[in-house]
């Protein structure tokens, strides 16, 4: 079993040789990588004159190489060149294809493609007021988005492609950032038309959202996509619970507390990631990972303690 | 009165043109504007702030009763004389060096608003130089850090440390907040006050304020 079969048995609720792990993002890389760091990423490197080609290489190496070094089953190209991207923003695609080329169907690879309204990066105000005064142009805008994702999803399919992780954040710690009606009229549907969409055309589709998602995961459930990632303890859920609740209708992704990678004592951080695996390992349909990303900042050795921790136990 | 009720009602429905006549039609009628403000919109407000800390409404719902109440606050200015006018007191806010989270600070401005404090507010990624040059400036009785990352969140206690070295410790009330904050760590880095959220946050700023 490879890497892309071990992922593909997990999106199916089956039971792998042993437990995939993956990262959405990973952006402590100078220790482990001789010092490289992600070309449009938080640290950009020094890549004076380097053509746009060489740029894809790059990046698509370094996916590889953190793959490799850290048993990472799934690459998830999660962004494109920043400010060096070229102007018809082809950069997620090439790199998609680039890894193809480097390392064949060894992993599962997936990209972003999320039509649905997320928390705004900024203007929160906009885009509440509009959807409060304006319900009508907000649905206009949600059919639009959802349009164009079916474009992106044929687009990169075509680059290699395996999947979406769908990675707008609908919740705050303490809950959805609109209302669960809010939520029921503005995104669910959109959410379950496009994750259809995704998985006639061939592709997986896992969804992804930050926060306590425990008021609306009955809609992310109901739009069947194969996986749910990052179930954020920090937000109060439970991947014990939502195991025996929606084990048997969707696989699991994350749960490990990314947070107490940064403050906690070892012992925490030990804790959540054995809790993590004594509670999603059996009967198939779990992939470990943190509750988010690998944060800049983050301590590596906490990364090393959750790695040891899931070889040690990930065998089935 | 009745028109008091009505105006913390429609003020908590986000319905601004009706808050804006309403408060006129308090005015023409005679009632203290003071009076409109605090036991109509400002009352609205607190029980929006109330019911959003227990996810009875959502962050939309907040900032449309937010707008309503400055289109009332518009309305009122004429009517208030200038020692009503003077805020209840003064905050400065600012999510702090690193941190480009704004939405759990925008509501913490918009709940002391609600209140009758004045807020400035610094925006993110606000330097410990910046929020000292603030407190020079606006002379608040509150200073407040917000941070959303473990990784910024320790930037906290070099603002405070920086604030100490310039010899303003005594000038402010340090308050702090932000998911990954808890009270304990408030206490570690020397700061005054904790809130888990917006409506407390402005509750403890009236509390300071008054003494
Ligand atoms: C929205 C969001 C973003 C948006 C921010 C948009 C914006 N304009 O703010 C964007 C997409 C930009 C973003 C970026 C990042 N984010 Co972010 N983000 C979130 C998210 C989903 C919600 C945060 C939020 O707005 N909460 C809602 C508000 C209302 O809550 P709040 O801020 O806590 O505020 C309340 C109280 O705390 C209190 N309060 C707040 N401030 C203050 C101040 C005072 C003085 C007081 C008294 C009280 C108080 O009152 C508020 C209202 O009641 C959280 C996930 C989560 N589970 O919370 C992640 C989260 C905070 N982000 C995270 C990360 C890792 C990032 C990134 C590093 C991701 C990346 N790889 O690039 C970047 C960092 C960017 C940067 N340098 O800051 C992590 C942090 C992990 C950690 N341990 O540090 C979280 C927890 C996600 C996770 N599951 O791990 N993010």
């Amino acid at each position: 079993m490879n890497h892309r079969e071990r992922i593909i048995t997990v999106l199916n609720g089956g039971i792998p040789d042993y437990i995939p792990t993956f990262e959405l993002v990973f952006d402590e890389t100078e220790r482990d990588f001789e010092g490289r760091t992600w070309i449009g990423g938080p640290v950009d490197p020094d890549i004076e004159g380097m053509s746009y080609a060489d740029k894809i290489k790059y990046n698509a190496k370094l996916y590889i190489d953190v793959a490799k070094r850290f048993g990472h089953s799934m690459i998830f190209v999660n962004r494109n060149l920043g400010i060096h991207e070229n102007k018809n923003e082809t950069g997620v695609r090439d790199t998609i294809m680039e890894i193809r080329n480097q390392s064949g169907d060894e992993y599962m690879l997936m990209c972003h493609n999320d039509p649905t309204f997320m928390i705004p990066f900024n203007n929160m105000e906009d885009f509440c007021f509009n959807l409060m005064d304006r319900p009508e142009y907000m649905h206009e805008v949600a059919r639009n988005n959802v349009k164009d994702s079916k474009r992106i999803c044929h687009e990169m399919l075509e680059a290699g492609a395996d999947g979406f992780i769908l990675c707008c954040d609908y919740c705050f710690n303490s809950g959805p950032f609109i209302s669960p009606a809010q939520f029921e009229e503005f995104i669910a549907p959109y959410l379950k038309e496009a994750v259809k969409y995704f998985k006639n055309a061939g592709a997986y589709v896992i969804k992804h959202t930050d926060g306590n998602i425990m008021p609306i995961i009955d809609y992310l459930i109901d739009a069947e996509p194969h996986g749910l990632h990052s179930l954020d303890p920090m937000a109060g859920v439970d991947i014990k619970v939502i195991k025996e609740k929606y084990g048997d209708k969707i696989a699991l992704c994350g749960n490990v507390d990314c947070s107490l990678m940064q403050t906690g004592t070892r012992d925490q951080i030990r804790d959540s990631a054995e809790y993590c695996l004594k509670h999603a390992k059996h009967g198939g349909g779990y992939i470990f990972s943190t509750s988010n990303c690998v944060f800049r900042g983050m301590p590596l050795e906490s990364y090393d303690l959750i790695h040891e921790i899931w070889l040690a136990n990930r065998e089935y | 009165m009745k028109i008091l009720d009505t105006i913390s009602e429609m003020l908590q429905k986000g319905k601004a043109d009706e808050v804006k006549k309403l408060v006129q039609q308090g005015i023409d009628e005679g009632i203290n504007a003071k009076i409109i403000l605090e036991d109509g919109m400002m009352k609205g407000m607190n029980i929006i702030g109330v019911k959003f800390k227990n996810n009875e409404v959502y962050v939309p719902e907040v900032l449309v009763a937010a707008r309503a109440m400055n289109f009332g606050i518009e309305t009122l200015k004429p009517y208030m004389t200038e020692h009503e006018n003077i805020a209840k007191g003064k905050v400065v806010l600012g999510t702090v060096v690193g941190d480009l989270h704004n939405i759990g600070k925008n509501l913490v401005k918009i709940m002391m608003e609600g209140k009758g404090l004045e807020v400035i507010d610094l925006g993110v990624d606000v330097s410990s130089e910046k929020y000292i040059e603030a407190i020079k400036e606006h002379q608040p009785q509150i200073i407040g850090f917000s941070a959303l990352l473990t990784t910024t969140m320790i930037n906290m206690e070099k603002v405070v440390a920086t604030i100490k070295e310039a010899g303003l410790r005594d000038k402010v009330k340090i308050m702090i907040g932000g998911a990954p904050v808890t009270e304990e760590y408030c206490k570690t880095i020397g700061a005054d006050i904790y809130c888990s959220d917006a409506a407390s946050a402005a509750d403890a700023a009236i509390d300071v304020c008054a003494n």
